[in-house]
């Protein structure tokens, strides 16, 4: 039934072999991708077949190289200690602005233009961990109108995650450096010789991030989306959240966001019910109790994550283990 | 009384342990044991009791509902005090209480004990609790307002007094905050001596200004820092022995740590600690419970045919008779217990009884409708006050 001659159209009626993107390689090309695979067929998306393709071109695209290379030179020296001459050292604004960069060249690949995708996306997929939304669809999906395939293509899409890592522990590093020249400095008593700076670069970039939406006002949805798409992939589920880890910068830059209270973005955006579900209550309750976490923030820290219902029972649960 | 020298008493540690609170003398025949309702209803009672105009502690907007700490109240400190432990109690139990109070008595609770910095008051934080103020300040931002200076307004015990912002240091418990008065006259407009009262006040040293004290007036550059002021006077400055005392009281417990109320914005606290006034009779509906009945029989139908057919007022007052609550929690009335219960009765005539100890309705079956409707009626009105048989 699915290898016949036209094998797509059972799966969705809209689907019209002649505008169909090119059939993948049959086996013996070389090719690692069996093309008659049930799981392959129905992956094989527009979109996912339109960033497939550019890999042979990737070593020629330059913005994809400048891109790169930049965030390499970013990761470089955002944890390194500045020397004297202070030549190559990036300031938290500069690594902010740099990153910025790195954002815009990202989402600009997603289409953004219109909200209510992204909404559904984030209410129906992301926030919850699933893969695809649990209801059917009635709307065929296109790259105009209903574009919330192509959005979870990109979304999905290993290169565009790694890279927001990479993005995620330029931050980390920065922090890092300044917690450790802060506790050098305190164990030398000498607590003048670094002043933390008064603006992180979490803070500069969300600032950034949501001034950057102007022209493009799902810019910050999109922005916000994708950081919960990355927390769900890259977070170990462990309710206590190093400060070293990518996930605690991207916790503390969707916190600046939040605190920005933008038109754009509703708080109702920010809720995640996946952490609770990953988690459960008793283990969250239970390990809010416990004081000692060196450098380290309980998930509960971040409250937009979590809805007021959520929030009630998670201090209901912690009194009642108070009583024991 | 009594439930304040009991508490009074008690070792910090004691106020861990689950509450359990028994109403009733000790030789009644009955005494309530608590599983949940009776607690539930000392609280009721409590805040009655605490937030009627008649004990003078707070004062209550009957424009918007809401109540804050009365200004100049004459009541001793103490008892604010022992109110503030109580609803630390009624917080770390789970209690939802019968109260309404601003966002600023909640960003209070959120901070620390010690006098509050409030840097980004303004019109925003004082809204829900004195809309006209609000709107008035909002004007004042947006436009310059002639012969206004940095003196504020403060109407107590029969005073009217204009007075200059008190200072937020914190102080000693037992020391006296002053609070300078430019003028003081009475309702009917005879002027004051202040002095003759300088202490009559609790927590308050009123005093006269002097010519040390410089007043300055309101100009288009330092509007934004009046507009702070006076808010700061209305959430805390007018009032604060009494919000001193409240916070002080309520921390003393040491139930809750700082980083237990973080989990909330001051929003989500008021939530949490007030419940919600709507109740769904459909959620109510779909969440009971019963003992005896069939859901799907055609009795339990005319029940709720009966009871949704109310305003949403009774509905509350159902709820408040099978349950004690007259809140409903965040996550809904399904976090409430509501049982129906068969009993048979050898009177025909008695009424529908309840337990709010397992939030049970005690309902017999009656020969029709039109008797049901009326017997619940009556429950309802004899019913839903304190504990016993009404």
């Amino acid at each position: 039934m699915c290898a016949g001659p036209n094998p797509r159209a059972h799966l969705c009626p809209y689907f019209d072999a002649s505008t169909s993107p090119e059939s993948p390689q049959s086996p013996g090309d070389g090719d690692a991708r069996d093309p008659s695979n049930l799981m392959q067929l129905l992956c094989d998306t527009k979109s996912i077949v339109g960033l497939s393709s550019d890999v042979g071109d990737f070593r020629e695209d330059h913005d994809s190289v400048r891109i790169h290379q930049k965030i390499f030179e970013m990761l470089r020296v955002a944890g390194r200690i500045p020397s004297l001459s202070t030549s190559g050292f990036l300031s938290n604004q500069q690594l902010a602005e740099g990153i910025f960069e790195c954002f815009q060249w990202l989402l600009n690949k997603a289409p953004l233009n219109r909200a209510a995708p992204w909404k559904m996306i984030n209410r129906e997929v992301i926030s919850k961990g699933y893969a695809y939304p649990p209801r059917h669809e009635n709307l065929p999906v296109d790259e105009t109108y209903n574009t919330w395939l192509a959005i979870l293509d990109v979304l999905d899409h290993e290169p565009n995650l790694r890279l927001l890592e990479r993005m995620m522990k330029i931050v980390s590093a920065r922090r890092g450096l300044e917690n450790f020249l802060q506790a050098a400095a305190a164990n030398s008593g000498s607590e003048t010789k670094f002043k933390r700076p008064q603006e992180s670069v979490e803070y500069l970039l969300a600032t950034k991030l949501s001034s950057g939406g102007t022209s493009t006002p799902t810019f910050l949805l999109a922005t916000v989306v994708w950081l919960k798409k990355f927390l769900s992939k890259y977070w170990d589920s462990q309710p206590i959240i190093r400060e070293s880890s990518p996930s605690f910068a991207a916790l503390q830059i969707l916190a600046h966001l939040h605190d920005k209270h933008s038109p754009d973005v509703q708080d109702e955006a920010f809720k995640m019910p996946l952490i609770t579900s990953r988690v459960g209550m008793l283990e969250l309750s239970s390990s809010f109790l416990s004081e000692d976490r060196g450098r380290a923030l309980h998930i509960l820290a971040f409250n937009y994550l979590f809805s007021s219902a959520e929030l009630s029972l998670v201090f209901r649960m912690v009194n009642h283990l108070k009583m024991r | 009384m009594d439930a304040f020298d009991q508490l009074w008493q008690r070792r910090k540690g004691e106020l861990r342990r689950p509450l359990r609170v028994r109403l009733g003398e000790a030789d009644e025949l009955e005494i309530g044991h608590d599983l949940g309702g009776v607690q539930i209803e000392f609280f009721n009672l409590i805040c009655k009791e605490a937030f009627a105009e008649e004990a003078q502690m707070f004062t209550t907007d009957s424009s918007t509902g809401l109540s804050y700490f009365r200004p100049g109240s004459l009541q001793p400190l103490h008892m604010y005090e022992l109110l503030g432990l109580l609803v630390s109690l009624a917080l770390f139990n789970g209690i939802t209480l019968p109260i309404n109070l601003p966002w600023a008595f909640y960003a209070h609770m959120r901070g620390t004990i010690n006098p509050p910095e409030f840097p980004d008051l303004g019109p925003p934080a004082i809204k829900d609790g004195w809309p006209v103020v609000a709107n008035s300040l909002y004007s004042i931002l947006h436009e310059h307002v002639e012969d206004l200076d940095f003196t504020l307004p403060l109407e107590a015990n029969g005073l009217r007094l204009t007075v200059l912002l008190p200072s937020c240091q914190s102080i000693q418990k037992g020391q006296r905050r002053e609070l300078k008065v430019v003028s003081s006259v009475s309702s009917s407009g005879k002027p004051i001596d202040i002095e003759n009262i300088s202490e009559s006040w609790p927590g308050w040293k009123l005093v006269k200004t002097t010519e040390q004290d410089d007043i300055m007036d309101v100009t288009p550059e330092n509007q934004r820092a009046y507009v702070r002021d006076y808010a700061q006077f209305l959430c805390y400055g007018s009032i604060a022995p009494q919000c001193d005392a409240f916070f002080r009281g309520f921390h003393s417990t040491e139930l809750l740590r700082p980083c237990d109320l973080d989990l909330f914005t001051a929003s989500d606290l008021k939530l949490h600690l007030e419940g919600s006034d709507h109740l769904d009779i459909h959620d109510l509906k779909n969440c009971a419970k019963y003992e005896g009945y069939d859901p799907k029989s055609r009795y339990i139908a005319s029940f709720w045919k009966i009871v949704t057919s109310w305003p949403e007022a009774k509905h509350k007052q159902l709820l408040k008779f099978v349950t004690a609550a007259e809140r409903i929690p965040i996550p809904g009335a399904k976090h409430l217990p509501f049982v129906i219960k068969k009993t048979t009765p050898e009177n025909g005539e008695v009424l529908p009884t309840s337990s709010t100890c397992f939030g049970t309705l005690y309902l017999p079956k009656y020969p029709s409708p039109e008797v049901l409707a009326a017997k619940l009626n009556l429950a309802l009105r004899y019913g839903c006050e304190g504990f016993g048989n009404g």
